[in-house]
C-alpha cells in the first residue's frame, strides 16, 4: 500500500467512526487526511517522473510545496475554463485539457482549501457528509490520476508544481 | 449582488445539475489566501448513499461540482468556485425549505 492509499483508508475510517453523533475532531482529521492523500499520491507520480533512482525520490517529494502544486492546479484550471483566453501556461498545454484533469486540479484546491478550514478554524463545525463527501471526493480523483499521469498535460501539471515551469 | 443573482440562476437548473439536489446556497467570501472565493453550498436529498465515503458518492459529487464551476464560469463568474455538500437532515431546521 502506498502513502496515498494508506492516507485514503485512514480518512475513510474516521469519517464513518461514531454512529449517530461523530465527534468533530474525528471529521476535521478525516478532511485533513483526504486531502494529503491526493497530495501524496500527486508528489508520489511527480517525483518518479522527475528521477529515475529511487534514492533520490523522497528528497525530490519533499521538496514539493503545497502552495506551488495548488498554483499549478490553479493555472490548469483557468486555462480550461477559459479555453481562449491569454495565460502563460497555455503554451505548455496540449488542447483540450481532458475534463478529469480539470477535476482533479480543481479538487486539489478544493481539498486544500477544505484542510485549512478543517486544522485551522475552530469556529467551523462540520458534518459527516462533508467528511464523507470530502473522502468520497478523494476517492475518485485517486481513480481518474491513473488514466491522466502518463500524458502531456499532467506532465506539464507535474513540472508546474515542481516550479519548473512558471509565468516570466 | 452577484451572489444572490448566481443563487437564483443555478437554483433553476437543479434538476439539470442532479435529481436529488434541493437547493444551492451561494455565498462570496475570503479562502485562506484571502483572495475572494465563491462557496457553493449544495444540499442534497437525504439517501443512504451518503453516508458512505466511496468513489461512487465521489463521481456523483463530481458530476455535480463540475457542473456548478463551467455554469459559473459561463456567466462570467472570475473566481473559483467551491462546491461543499449536505444533507438535508444535516441542515439547521430553518434552512431546511426545499427550494
Amino acid at each position: 500500500m502506498t502513502l496515498a492509499a494508506d492516507l485514503l483508508d485512514q480518512a475513510a475510517h474516521l469519517a464513518a467512526l461514531e454512529r449517530g453523533r461523530p465527534k468533530q475532531a474525528s471529521l476535521r482529521r478525516a478532511i485533513s487526511s483526504a486531502y494529503y492523500s491526493v497530495f501524496h499520491l500527486i508528489v508520489e507520480d511527480a517525483s518518479r517522473y522527475l528521477v529515475a533512482g529511487s534514492r533520490l525520490r523522497p528528497a525530490v517529494a519533499r521538496s514539493f510545496e503545497h502552495q506551488a502544486v495548488r498554483a499549478a492546479a490553479e493555472a490548469v484550471g483557468a486555462v480550461s475554463r477559459k479555453p481562449t483566453g491569454a495565460h502563460w501556461f497555455r503554451p505548455h498545454l496540449n488542447d483540450p485539457i481532458s475534463p478529469e484533469l480539470s477535476f482533479i486540479c480543481d479538487m486539489f484546491i478544493d481539498l486544500q482549501e477544505r484542510r485549512h478550514k478543517a486544522d485551522y478554524d475552530t469556529g467551523a463545525t462540520f458534518t459527516r457528509l462533508q467528511a464523507g463527501g470530502a473522502v468520497g471526493l478523494a476517492r475518485h480523483t485517486q481513480l481518474l490520476w491513473p488514466q491522466q499521469r502518463n500524458t502531456h498535460n499532467a506532465h506539464a501539471f507535474i513540472l508546474a508544481s515542481a516550479k519548473l515551469l512558471r509565468a516570466r | 449582488m452577484l451572489s444572490k443573482a448566481l443563487e437564483t440562476k443555478l437554483t433553476k437548473l437543479l434538476p439539470d445539475v442532479d435529481k436529488g439536489v434541493v437547493r444551492i446556497f451561494v455565498e462570496i467570501g475570503p479562502n485562506s489566501l484571502g483572495e475572494d472565493w465563491l462557496y457553493f453550498r449544495v444540499v442534497l436529498k437525504d439517501d443512504p448513499m451518503l453516508a458512505t465515503s466511496s468513489a461512487a458518492l465521489g463521481k456523483r459529487l463530481q458530476k455535480i461540482a463540475t457542473a456548478l464551476r463551467d455554469r459559473a464560469a459561463r456567466l462570467n463568474v472570475p473566481m473559483f468556485a467551491s462546491v461543499d455538500f449536505v444533507a438535508e437532515s444535516e441542515l439547521p431546521r430553518q434552512k431546511r425549505k426545499t427550494a
